[in-house]
């Protein structure tokens, strides 16, 4: 049987980074993942890829802080180029009566020790041409950016790999062994596997896996995110954008094409790893997206796709 | 193992759109260790330009089937909407003649919008305000 001190079940961009974390301090760890690099990684494959510390709960931005000096090293440290790009993010706000809620939260982050600040009128102008003039206000934070998730989440578990963690592709996790209270490994399609500890990083599958091995985890639901790109554009974006209540992220990648996130809903079935597009929420989307940044009217949208996540009960 | 010969030098370009080399799809292949185009897609960004993979696939397939083998090269390639490039306002005008999406939106851009908490937007079919949906801080 294989046996490992460690095991991390799932090596979307959580699971890999701590299974690097913890070979790199010399772990023997064992990661296992349900499909094949990289589109081993339902959420991280799929995401809009944004870097973010503003507009967290509380509790996360001191994590979401101590993260980007990683972040600023990660590329030389892991040996791939991740696309990691820190230009700053805006979350807009056309409507004056949110401008009060809007200071709230960015006097809050302040005290929670971000650098962030409300940018308004010309000063937003000359920061972002590119944006509708409908925009009044913006809460700018220079340290938040965006990185490639696949390359991210690839360079992590190759990374694990040269510090002799062992990776099991194609692995289903199908439940836990159990000695008593205690989870002494996993039962998967490669195999029985042992572990003195076990580490459930699977996104959306999460609380599926734990409750075949009959542990309740307070999972509240799955969201099913859609996402856009454009045709490569000329540079014209730095930052990455948000427009609050609008349902919309909007950052330029190395490429060129605009990426398009910010939570328009999909449809999908978890538990056989299906999506499917919302043309009407595609629609809405796009139409927002122009209403942020009236030059991209005649831009195409070249692909969309769905991302699953899923929500514990504290979010 | 020994490189078969190929056709294409290594600094050919073999997607046009986004300026992938041949060589960059070879090193997804040799040595981050994708086994299809999907994947090889999704690292390197060939066939993810506006002519949506058309062109340069069937080679990314051909350097899977010398690297990888026959079953690597077989995995088909995951099409993804939409089947041709469509303008973001041409899409958006579409929004008045397609069916509301259900359920929310779970924005995590609206974060932060009151309080720390955590906004909900729901799309609303009789919005009045068209094209906005409605916010509802939860």
């Amino acid at each position: 049987m294989r046996s490992a001190d460690v095991l991390v079940v799932g090596a979307g961009v959580i699971g890999a980074s701590i299974a690097y974390n913890l070979a790199r301090d010399g772990a023997d760890v064992l990661l296992a993942d349900r499909a094949q690099p990289p589109a081993g990684s339902t959420a991280s494959g799929s995401s809009a890829g944004g870097v973010r510390q503003q507009g967290r709960v509380a509790p996360e931005i001191p994590l979401a802080i101590e993260s980007i000096a990683m972040w600023a090293g990660l590329a030389d440290e892991l040996g791939m180029d991740i696309h990691y790009h820190c230009h700053g993010m805006t979350f807009c706000v056309d409507d004056p009566r949110l401008l009060p809620a809007l200071h709230a939260r960015v006097a809050r982050e302040r005290a929670a020790g971000l650098e962030i600040r409300v940018v308004e009128a010309d000063a937003l102008r000359r920061m972002l041409p590119c944006v509708s003039p409908r925009i009044v206000a913006g809460s700018y934070c220079p340290t938040d950016g965006h990185a490639d998730p696949m390359r991210t989440t690839r360079a992590f578990s190759l990374a694990a790999e040269r510090h002799r963690a062992r990776v099991l592709w194609d692995c289903d996790v199908r439940g836990f062994r159990r000695d008593g209270d205690r989870i002494t490994g996993a039962e998967a399609s490669a195999g029985p596997l042992a572990c003195r500890t076990l580490v459930l990083t699977a996104g959306a599958a999460t609380h599926r896996i734990a409750a075949r091995g009959s542990v309740a985890l307070p999972m509240l639901r799955e969201g099913f995110l859609q996402m856009m790109v454009t045709a490569p554009c000329p540079p014209m974006l730095r930052q990455v954008l948000a427009w609050v209540g609008h349902g919309i992220s909007l950052k330029q990648a190395p490429s060129g094409g605009f990426v398009i996130g910010g939570g328009w809903p999909g449809r999908g079935d978890v538990d056989r790893y299906e999506t499917h597009l919302i043309p009407g929420a595609m629609a809405k989307s796009a139409g927002t997206t122009v209403n942020l940044v009236p030059a991209l009217a005649g831009v195409p949208v070249v692909r969309a796709w769905i991302g699953i996540e899923s929500y514990a009960r504290d979010e | 193992m020994t490189k078969p010969d190929r056709e294409q030098p290594e600094d050919l370009v073999l997607c046009r759109c986004e300026g992938v080399m041949a060589g960059t799809v070879e090193d997804a292949v040799a040595r981050l260790g994708c086994r299809s185009v999907n994947e090889v897609k999704k690292i390197t960004r060939a066939g993810m330009g506006p002519c949506l993979g058309t062109v340069c696939l069937h080679l990314v397939q051909r350097a899977l089937a010398d690297l990888a083998g026959p079953e690597a090269a077989a995995v088909p390639h995951r099409v993804r909407p939409p089947v041709r490039a469509v303008p973001l306002a041409r899409l958006g005008a579409l929004a008045e003649h397609l069916a509301e999406p259900a359920g929310t939106v779970n924005a995590d851009v609206v974060w932060g919008v009151s309080a720390g908490a955590r906004g909900t937007v729901t799309l609303d079919a009789t919005n009045e305000d068209e094209g906005t949906p409605r916010r509802e801080v939860g």
